[in-house]
């Protein structure tokens, strides 16, 4: 009797790790990890969506992504994104709201030193809480809300982060990440206390733009919003593409919406303002693939 | 007798539920922010203002 429990338990044992090892572990060979985080990198971006399933559709439509189960935070369906050989993002599943809001958006995670320490930091500089640290798959996470409103992650990832050369710019990987603040000076200082960005502001295209830099590598931007007046701000995530035309075209063809087409007036011709069926904003952003925006 | 056998189980167990919660894996996030988007419509006001 106790031979055949002992065996049942070992059973038991050899199906998970075997559920485990083909099923549910990422292969993470076509990636390298620094050995120290890359403070102030946006190292993950997460698809906060209310049609998992559609957005599934899109992005494998539009960028060619692959994807595979995992687990979300507290058991959402979660669903984890491969461009090739490397995981370039997850979609996490929320409810459809009853109030009439959409919740629909990409989500940039900084990485930071101390996830608590930087969320209780930017707490006393003003702003709050959208999640709650906690450990999840990646490391320690939480959610911020800025003071200006604007929602970003915080990220201490517990293998390394990925390093530049494993997150280069590609079409279908994000390229860059920024800002559209009401008052773009006060979020520099912000946002330069939260994860230790060097801020350096260049006039650009009759305006001017603020680059957040750490070690002398660019990794985020921010500008005025648009508008004359005051909406509340949001961090958008622009991924590469080939041809920002086709690939508006092509977004518009799987239930994606254009807000702001190619033209010579919107950043050269190099950018289409794009909605996912869900609603969440992303950028399509021709880029040289040698580091520089087209 | 039993003791060697209750051990080996317990270790049993405890390996067992060590592989399960690796399974999660190292890579993703997955965690929900209940902040609306807002109107974000006011983007679409002219190209020539995104510098």
């Amino acid at each position: 009797m106790n031979r055949k429990f002992l065996v049942a338990i070992f059973a038991v044992l050899l199906v998970g790790i075997g559920a485990c090892t083909t099923a549910s572990r990422p292969d993470l060979t076509g990636m390298s990890f620094s050995s120290e985080p890359l403070l102030g990198k946006v190292v993950w971006h997460d698809l906060i969506t209310e049609d998992i399933d559609t957005a599934q559709k899109f992005y494998t439509g539009l960028f060619g992504w692959t994807f595979e189960n995992s687990n979300g935070a507290r058991g959402e369906n979660y669903l984890l994104a491969r461009n090739n050989n490397v995981y370039v993002a997850g979609m996490v599943e929320v409810d459809a709201a009853q109030d009439g809001n959409k919740y629909s958006r990409w989500l940039p995670y900084i990485s930071v030193a101390d996830v608590d320490m930087a969320a209780s930091s930017a707490v006393a500089a003003g702003g709050k809480i959208a999640g709650e640290a906690q450990n999840v798959n990646i490391g320690r996470v939480a959610a911020i809300v800025d003071p200006q409103g604007a929602v970003i992650g915080l990220v201490r990832s517990n293998i390394g982060d990925p390093d530049d050369t494993t997150t280069a710019a590609e079409p279908g990987r994000a390229v860059w990440n920024e800002l559209l603040a009401n008052d773009p000076a006060s979020a520099a200082v912000f946002y330069s206390s939260l994860a230790g960005y060097d801020t350096h502001t260049i006039p650009r295209r009759g305006g001017e733009y603020t680059v957040l830099s750490n070690n002398g590598t660019q990794r985020s931007g921010i500008f005025k919003n648009p508008a004359e007046e005051d909406y509340t701000p949001i961090w958008i995530t622009a991924f590469g593409v080939v041809d920002p035309v086709a690939a508006a075209a092509k977004a518009e063809s799987l239930g994606g919406s254009i807000i702001l087409p190619v033209s010579p007036q919107f950043r050269d011709g190099t950018t289409a303002l794009i909605t996912d069926p869900s609603g969440a904003i992303l950028v399509l952003q021709q880029w040289s693939w040698n580091g520089e925006e087209s | 007798m039993k003791k060697t056998n209750r051990a080996s189980a317990l270790f049993a167990l405890l390996l067992t539920s060590l592989s399960l919660a690796a399974c999660d894996g190292n890579v993703g996030i997955g965690m929900s922010v209940g902040v609306p988007v807002g109107n974000h419509g006011y983007m679409s006001v002219g190209g020539t203002r995104w510098h």
